[in-house]
């Protein structure tokens, strides 16, 4: 499913357990279904508002965390 | 609503040496030279987070401080905790069950470990936020970067909002700083979350706020200028940011200014100045338009033309606001009504406006998911 970005920010002061910098983001499908999602930093560059991506959960201290992915 | 705020206190907001219960009953003391402890019926006690102080039965604390034995209440509702307390207070004298209720909000935050005050603050907003990282300035910035992109806003608009508060703080002594502050220093600052830079956020601040409301019949037994509530509105909305349908709106403002207006048989347009809850500079942006004090999007228009400053059209936070006076949290909602109290009153010195008669107090607690709304009149 592709999912596109309707805001992001970059994250400087990461918030525990998280010790490296990241993007947060809120995603949005086809369906208008939004999504909170988290951005790895390598991948915080150049995002605009309409980015397109894919979402994958992971596992973090016991909590699923969306990740989004830009494609 | 046959309430009227009859007395008040404020500490100097900042770094206080002093522990909770010291802070609290400092601003207690000054609400009670103008009305005597024998008087109050009850006290509302306004504090977010007991995780800061270590202390998690303030009423009794207090109870030790003043020495006497009342109905003595905490309320909680993250920033807009001391909004909440004001409101049930209100109603209590309202429905005629007390005469005369002290009001105090205090939070103590300076001793907390940034991080750990970091992880405190998040906890008012939703787990599955938390989770993913989400921090409360990111959750603002969030809401930043929607009003960019919908309607044109920049961060040098955001920065204006900064400069005019700190500009605003230099003459309040309560203020936590006392610093002028350029439109460059806020560009210049490092970002916390994007487009929030340093200067965008309020900060981390001890302090307390007391006020004394009374029924209209018994304010003239204290004072000569009681301050009268004449509408208030509240409303509470789903915690979570990112199923709010619209990012670039507080709902719960909406709703809790139309309950206020509607209750005051009055409109936006009677409004004449306003303490808004800015938190981040974003936040007085998008609340600044949900009271309706201009029209959505126009925001900017208004710090553009300098008309929410002291002197403009409609000056906001002529105290200097959460960003500049600080923001101790529990503290936040009271400090507003005492802000505004003092101005109608016409003891704000060289911040006073001039022949002001009507105005609002906006609270907001988390990224908005409570609001509380307040108009006040001579």
């Amino acid at each position: 499913m592709i999912w596109t970005l309707y805001s992001f920010t970059q994250v400087f002061i990461p918030l525990e357990p998280f010790t490296e910098q990241y993007s947060i983001g809120i995603a949005e499908n086809d369906r208008n279904e939004r999504i909170v999602v988290q951005i790895k930093e390598k991948n915080g560059a150049n995002l605009t508002i309409g980015t397109k991506g894919s979402v994958s959960y992971k596992d973090i201290e016991l909590k699923s965390v969306a990740v989004f992915t830009p494609v | 609503m046959n309430v009227s705020v009859v007395a008040t206190g404020h500490t100097q907001f900042g770094k206080d040496p002093r522990g909770i219960g010291d802070i609290m009953i400092d601003a207690c003391n000054q609400a009670l030279e103008t009305v005597p402890m024998d008087e109050i019926d009850a006290i509302y006690i306004s504090n977010f987070s007991s995780s800061f102080a270590n202390q998690c039965h303030l009423p009794s604390v207090l109870a030790s401080k003043i020495k006497v034995n009342k109905e003595i209440t905490r309320v909680e509702s993250a920033c807009a905790s001391g909004g909440v307390a004001f409101k049930e207070a209100a109603i209590a004298i309202r429905s005629g069950l007390y005469n005369n209720v002290l009001v105090l909000g205090v939070e103590k935050m300076t001793t907390t470990p940034i991080n750990h005050s970091t992880r405190i603050i998040a906890r008012a907003a939703s787990q599955e936020e938390m989770d993913h990282g989400a921090t409360f300035p990111s959750l603002y910035a969030l809401m930043a970067q929607r009003h960019f992109f919908e309607y044109g806003t920049t961060e040098e608009h955001l920065a204006k909002i900064a400069v005019k508060n700190h500009n605003n703080a230099l003459n309040n002594s309560n203020a936590q700083f006392h610093k002028k502050i350029t439109i460059e220093d806020v560009m210049l600052s490092k970002y916390v979350a994007t487009p929030l830079k340093v200067y965008d956020c309020s900060p981390i601040t001890d302090g307390a706020a007391a006020l004394v409301l009374s029924s209209k019949e018994k304010s003239s037994e204290f004072t000569d200028k009681p301050i009268h509530l004449i509408g208030i509105g509240h409303d509470v909305r789903g915690i979570e940011l990112y199923k709010r349908k619209n990012l670039t709106s507080i709902p719960a403002v909406g709703f809790a200014a139309q309950k206020a207006y509607q209750m005051s048989g009055l409109s936006s347009q009677d409004i004449e100045f306003a303490e808004v809850h800015d938190c981040f500079t974003i936040a007085e942006l998008i609340q600044i338009e949900d009271l309706r004090l201009c029209n959505k999007g126009d925001g900017k228009k208004l710090i553009e033309n300098g008309e929410t400053e002291i002197g403009g059209r409609i000056p906001i936070n002529p105290s200097g606001g959460l960003k500049a006076k600080g923001h101790p949290i529990g503290a936040t909602g009271i400090s507003q009504v005492v802000e505004t109290v003092t101005q109608l009153q016409e003891n704000s010195g060289k911040n006073q406006i001039s022949n002001a008669n009507v105005g609002l107090c906006c609270n907001i607690g988390g990224t908005g998911g409570t609001a509380v709304v307040s108009i006040f009149s001579r």
